[in-house]
């Protein structure tokens, strides 16, 4: 098996099918696979889409990255280095390599720091960092420009994407996450009110990152509607003594009185939960 | 006969579905954006490149069929492409992205440097997605100011997978001068995406 789509062909017909008629279904079902929508001339896939090791002090680390182009055009991929930061809604802002305290940068080395990459091939970039003797957290983001190869014409304009991956380095001696929940709000939202919100801010006590996962279950207080919702769906992160605001929206929800209760976890160990009562819709 | 089709099909069925994890590092395969595998960063774009093609300062359409008008100050022309090019932003987990350009190179042959200027609409974006308008190709990248400040583009569009992956456009706007002797030139937008 040399995982050449030659080799897929070659392997079916030989262990399956011995007459004209197999061959025909056979043909079908992988004419209908092209049958999809044509790819477009840059698609991009990066697996994993961000990274958190946890290590000793003063060790190594090192993985891999996966880079696929799935587009039409071969890329030119090149890759930089940043420092970021993550406001409290959760957006990155991006610094200078090696400006902020917490940067990876001056550890981290990435190989190759450029390749060609043909329509629908994969390749891994491989990253090390050692780290130094004495850290917490340190992170930087890592950026892969795909410049794609087109023939040059008049007044071109060449769009490249640039993707950013955030690496994080963790110390097994950092202080675990803790969340502070300071603030929780819930309302109805939405031109019929039929959606709950809640406005969360949390602060982040700990010297690690977390992604708080949980749910909500919201139950109408005649028990006919019950459904649970998954809080922080998209795993985004609360960063070391960061304060993050949430604003998430669930439904659609019963017009009448609602009990709602969430749930997530605020630590490796322990958990947040709140009950609250949502009156009906002019109630 | 007719039982002969069938069992060969659902037989091609049952093979195809077999291989396809012994293929998973194979040229040729496909990344599919599932809660299942939760784990994935995808940025499209149709377009790799936009032509304008020969223009003038008179706003004739140009070579490329890019529509010009003349300018109402009656100094040269403007060209305008809206979706001239389209992307697609895709993650697993879900993530706020902003793209904004990054663009520091340009081969400039006539006029000077900001004759290009782009935008991302936020038509078809969720609420609360900012476009930030036309920004001239000669701001440097904003440093991932999250604002309207410097070369944003747009900002605060979170992203996921399913229903969830978001699609814009990008538009794009070349001025010519009368002054202008035009010829060739070539800019490189970059435009990134970046979650935390």
């Amino acid at each position: 098996m040399d995982g050449r789509y030659d080799g897929k062909r070659r392997l079916v017909r030989r262990t399956v099918f011995g007459s004209g008629a197999p061959r025909g279904a056979l043909l079908l079902l992988l004419l209908s696979v092209p049958a999809a929508a044509s790819p477009p001339a840059v698609s991009i896939g990066i697996v994993p889409p961000y990274v958190e090791k946890v290590v000793p002090e003063a060790s190594e680390v090192s993985d891999s990255i996966a880079f696929s182009n799935q587009g039409t055009d071969p890329v030119l991929v090149s890759v930089d280095l940043a420092d970021f930061a993550v406001d409290k809604a959760g957006e990155v802002s991006e610094e200078p390599p090696g400006s902020q305290p917490a940067s990876l940068v001056p550890f981290l080395r990435i190989s190759p720091s450029s390749v060609r990459v043909a329509p629908h091939q994969q390749v891994f970039f491989r990253y090390s960092a050692e780290t130094p003797p004495a850290f917490k957290q340190l992170r930087a983001m890592i950026y892969f420009s795909s410049r794609p190869e087109v023939p040059a014409r008049p007044n071109q304009v060449l769009v490249v994407a640039r993707m950013g991956v955030p690496i994080y380095v963790e110390s097994r001696d950092a202080k675990p996450a803790s969340l502070r929940i300071d603030d929780v709000k819930w309302e109805r939202s939405g031109e019929n009110l039929d959606f709950l919100t809640v406005k969360l801010t949390a602060s982040n006590e700990g010297e690690r990152n977390i992604r708080p996962a949980g749910f909500v279950l919201v139950r109408s207080s005649d028990g006919k509607f019950d459904r649970s919702y998954t809080f922080n769906e998209g795993r985004e992160p609360v960063l070391p003594g960061q304060k993050r605001r949430w604003e998430l929206s669930f439904g659609p929800v019963p017009a009448g009185d609602c009990a709602v209760k969430m749930r997530f976890a605020a630590s490796p160990r322990s958990s947040y939960e709140s009950k609250t009562w949502i009156p009906a819709i002019g109630g | 006969m007719r039982r002969g089709w069938v069992l060969a099909a659902i037989a091609a069925v049952a093979v195809i579905a077999a291989t396809g994890g012994a293929f998973a590092q194979s040229a040729g395969d496909s990344i599919t954006v599932t809660a299942a595998n939760n784990g994935i960063f995808l940025f499209n774009i149709v377009g790799a490149s936009f032509d304008f093609g020969n223009v003038d300062a008179n706003g004739n359409t140009s070579s490329a069929g890019v529509p010009g008008a003349r300018n109402g100050s009656n100094n040269g022309a403007v060209y305008t492409a809206a979706a001239a090019t389209t992307w697609t932003c895709n993650s697993a987990p879900q993530r706020t992205v902003r793209i904004f350009n990054a663009s520091t190179t340009a081969t400039v042959n006539w006029g000077t440097a900001d004759r290009l200027s782009m935008q991302i609409p936020v038509t078809g974006l969720p609420g609360g997605s900012t476009s930030c308008g036309y920004k001239a190709f000669s701001t440097t990248g904003d440093g991932g100011a999250g604002s309207c400040g410097s070369g944003n583009l747009v900002h605060s569009v979170v992203t996921g997978n399913g229903t969830s992956g978001r699609t814009g456009n990008f538009d794009f706007r070349l001025d010519v001068l009368d002054t202008d002797a035009t010829g060739a030139n070539t800019w490189t937008v970059v435009m990134t995406a970046s979650g935390a």
